[in-house]
């Protein structure tokens, strides 16, 4: 049985810039079975992602107005990737090229501006951008696009190396990684946390922070109910070549993304879906690419973006996204479990990563995390929990 | 037929394309061309070989003219006799591996085009189907091997059923090699060939060997040696260029313009050969100017391959690791991931980046290595044999290691051409092109 004061359940972003935040302050150990990273935060597209996407568009606009409470959480991951990259002497890579979300047709200029005003409206930073102006602002898109939405923030992160440093870091302020082992069972006992590991003797521990991803429900099932929705997304990208988009470039009605990487490599995403199975193992999913969300990821880059034209695509993959239930963050003390704190954010999860690290980080140590919390409270499953816990 | 002298490259006659193999790689690469209206050339290797691949110099006599490139010339040879000198302006190898085209230093035939073999050629790398085909032919001085005996032996019993006949031509080959007194040397790569007068000198490396060989000519019959050791054993200078994305490599007649297919580039079963086949012969295509669009289909079969690839990909796992890398007296400018410039110094740069025992995933992520154009297919052996040698990694976390990733050969991004779906983009397109 090993004892420690805060164990994190999960090495993604959330998991590792939790322990970064919390290794001055507390003695932290990370369990993750597969590795560090090795899920959603490194399939992942890691855009930064600013302004809302088409998905929020979907529901009318009582929707979206719940959609807009994310926006305290997104100036905050904001200025803490900023301050991470500073931090870490620029090891944490971050570029804040400025998003551009294009629209092709009448129809979705009007969605465009109706966006827009209601983002204003809310706080977020987003304008508006006329054909006429786009020329000199994002030259790289095609003529074809007749409007946009743009936020100068927006950009990327290097994900393949972002949560490397942030655990290096917290390594090096005396955290411990378990990167071989799953936690299988959650439980209270004399005031602490009894957290059986597989394999391994287990962990005792004060607090504990759940930041399992897609994996938050499943480990959180023995003593609470967050309802997770999983799903495959499909990524691809090409060689590296020379500089063709020096933006991120999305599309108001079509899941795409689109972004060159500092190595040249230009990274198509945006959410086309792929295949989720279950199988048995630790995870109990896997994904399965589909050809036409890989193919039509492939079409709208090279339409949407003229100069992609003739880069190989040297590698697609798909990736396990988790999204709570009703789509927002969940990021707070579970309701009558002390010390059993839970932190996911599903769609922009990525950009939300270090905020979800850090609230989670504050929370443990019993202080003020600087961000109302209140919307993303996992008490507002409260009542499914309790019919749920019933049946179990 | 005639069989030109040494270093002279006047071809018997010339096409677009010489196709050498024999599989659904190489039957599609040349259909498609065809359909496409190129002249293109068949060698099958089961009845001819290829000697030599030699890239002409412009104004060479039989250069393609003012076209680029300028071309090449390969040396076809029938049962060990010289056959047919085809000049051509690409050159697809659907053999089973890389290396399997006759290498000799500055692209200069190190003698007779078509010579059987003799007790003066040396054969490094022992990919099974080249040494074998090479011992058709005559009786090479020494055949070093990367690998030890037992992992030979071992890592072919572990293949997949689809790869598994492979073994039985080991243990033949094998038996082969001693019958006819054959000295091999497992475990050893090669490490540098310098000349020597008329002949060349090759060095080892390996297992604590410094007995260098001297022979006439050299076969580089494997993909495993890390190409930046067989770019500098050849004498050739190469350098990372971040503009171009690759190893530029400033003698480029070490490494020839050859274009790999099917098996060649890793992609295995019928329908995965065929519908690389049908890729390459885009690319061939684009790079010598023929009309026409991308082939109808392909994607299909692209998919179908990528389910074959899944199984090699896991039968590479298992040998990744069992494959020395050079060691002793490698320098820290090895390039272990030739695609993305990857060093051995890099990898030992990153060490205190990764969790200890750092998977081969970890490596990759960190450096890139395995992430560019081969995905893995040529270094992959290499990152693992590296991360084993730090002595963290165990086995059993190898299968978390690079794999490659579906599509498993460049799909090139192409402004649709045809009306597809957005009418408009597609008449918006057609607009732009106009001047
Ligand atoms: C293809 C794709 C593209 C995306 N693009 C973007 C984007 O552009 N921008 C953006 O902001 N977001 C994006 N997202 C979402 C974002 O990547 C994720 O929301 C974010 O990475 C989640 O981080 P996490 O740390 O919560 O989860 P993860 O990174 O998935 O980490 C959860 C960890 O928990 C571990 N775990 C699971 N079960 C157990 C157990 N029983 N015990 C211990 N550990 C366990 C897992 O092994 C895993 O390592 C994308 C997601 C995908 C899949």
């Amino acid at each position: 049985m090993t004892a420690t004061s805060v164990l994190v359940i999960g090495a993604g972003i959330v998991g590792c810039s939790a322990a970064y935040y919390l290794a001055p302050e507390a003695d932290v150990l990370v369990v993750d079975p597969m590795g560090l990273a090795t899920q959603a935060s490194t399939q992942t597209a890691a855009n930064l992602h600013l302004q809302l996407s088409y998905t929020a568009l979907k529901g009318g606009e009582e929707e979206f107005r719940r959609h807009a409470r994310i926006i305290e959480l997104n100036d905050d991951a904001d200025r803490r990737w900023t301050a991470l990259a500073s931090e870490t002497g620029g090891r944490v890579k971050v570029v804040n090229f400025g998003g551009i979300v294009v629209a092709e047709s009448d129809d979705d200029v009007d969605i465009l501006r109706r966006k827009v005003e209601l983002e204003r409206a809310a706080g977020f930073t987003t304008e508006f951008v006329e054909r006429a102006d786009l020329v000199d602002l994002v030259p790289e898109v095609a003529s074809g696009v007749r409007g946009a939405s743009w936020h100068a923030r927006e950009g990327y992160v290097d994900a393949k190396t972002a949560c490397y440093e942030l655990a290096r870091a917290a390594r090096e302020r005396g955290a411990r990684f378990d990167l071989t082992s799953a936690v299988s069972g959650l439980r209270r006992s004399g005031g602490r946390w009894r957290v059986d590991t597989d394999p391994g003797g287990g962990v005792d521990a004060d607090i504990v922070v759940v930041a399992a991803g897609a994996w938050t429900e499943r480990v959180l099932s023995p003593v609470a109910t967050v309802p997770m929705e999983v799903s495959g997304l499909t990524m691809s990208v090409t060689e590296a070549g020379s500089r063709r988009v020096e933006h991120l470039v999305m599309h108001t009605s079509r899941p795409l993304s689109v972004k060159q990487v500092s190595s040249g490599n230009v990274m198509i995403g945006g959410g086309r879906p792929a295949r989720v199975v279950r199988v048995e193992g630790p995870l109990g999913w896997r994904t399965e690419p589909l050809r036409a969300s890989l193919r039509a990821g492939m079409d709208d880059a090279v339409r949407v973006v003229p100069g992609l034209d003739g880069l190989r695509v040297v590698r697609s993959w798909e990736g396990l996204l988790g999204s709570p239930a009703d789509d927002i963050p969940v990021i707070g003390e579970v309701p009558g479990q002390p010390g059993l704190i839970v932190s996911v954010a599903g769609h922009t999860g990525y950009t939300l990563g270090p905020t979800c690290g850090w609230a989670a980080a504050r929370l443990a140590l019993g202080q003020d995390p600087g961000v109302d919390l209140t919307p993303f409270s996992p008490g507002r499953f409260a009542a499914v929990g309790v019919a749920a816990g019933g049946t179990r | 037929m005639s069989a030109p002298a040494a270093g002279d490259p006047r071809p018997d006659r010339t096409v677009d394309v010489v196709v050498v193999g024999h599989d659904e790689a190489a039957l599609a690469v040349v259909d498609e061309l065809r359909r496409r209206g190129a002249e293109v050339v068949l060698a099958d290797d089961r009845q001819v070989q290829v000697w030599a691949v030699t890239p002409l110099e412009e104004g060479d006599p039989g250069s393609a003219g003012d076209r680029d490139p300028a071309g090449m010339v390969v040396d076809l040879a029938v049962d060990g006799l010289p056959a047919d000198v085809i000049g051509c302006r690409a050159v697809v190898s659907a053999l089973s591996e890389y290396g399997t085209v006759p290498l000799v230093p500055g692209g200069e035939h190190a003698g007779e085009p078509g010579e059987p073999l003799d007790d003066d050629v040396l054969l490094v790398g022992g990919h099974l189907g080249a040494t074998e085909d090479a011992l058709r032919h005559g009786t090479p001085r020494e055949v070093w091997l990367p690998f030890g005996r037992a992992a030979l032996l071992g890592h072919l019993l572990r293949a997949p059923a689809l790869l598994r006949v492979g073994a039985l031509p080991a243990v033949r080959l094998l038996a082969l090699l001693r019958r006819r007194g054959v000295r091999v040397r497992f475990g050893t790569a090669l490490a540098a060939i310098e000349r020597a007068g008329d002949a060349l000198r090759a060095h080892p490396r390996g297992a604590g060997v410094d007995d260098p060989l001297t022979v006439r000519r050299v076969i580089v019959a494997d993909s495993r040696i890390p190409p930046s050791e067989l770019a500098r054993s050849v004498g050739a200078r190469s350098a990372w260029d971040a503009v171009l994305g690759g190893w530029v490599v400033a003698n480029d007649a070490a490494l020839l313009p050859v274009v790999a297919a099917g098996a060649a580039a890793g992609v295995r079963g019928p329908a995965g050969l065929a519908a690389h086949g049908v890729l390459v012969a885009d690319e061939i295509a684009t790079l010598i100017g023929l009309d026409g669009g991308p082939a109808p289909g392909r994607r299909t079969a692209l998919g179908r391959a990528v389910r074959r690839g899944r199984q090699l990909a896991r039968w590479q796992a298992g040998i990744a690791g069992r494959t020395p890398l050079p060691d002793a007296g490698t320098g820290a400018d090895t390039v272990v991931c030739p695609c993305e410039g990857v060093t051995l110094g890099d990898l030992e740069a990153i060490v205190p980046l990764l969790p200890d025992p750092p998977t081969p995933r970890d490596v990759k992520t960190v450096t890139r290595a395995g992430m560019g154009l081969c995905q893995g297919r040529r270094c992959a052996a290499a990152v693992t044999a590296w991360a084993q040698r730090c002595g963290r990694v165990s086995t059993d976390v190898l299968d978390a290691g690079l794999r490659p990733r579906l599509p498993l050969t460049p799909l090139v991004l192409r402004a649709p051409a045809q009306p597809r779906g957005h009418e408009a983009d597609a008449d918006r397109l057609v607009k732009r092109q106009e001047p």
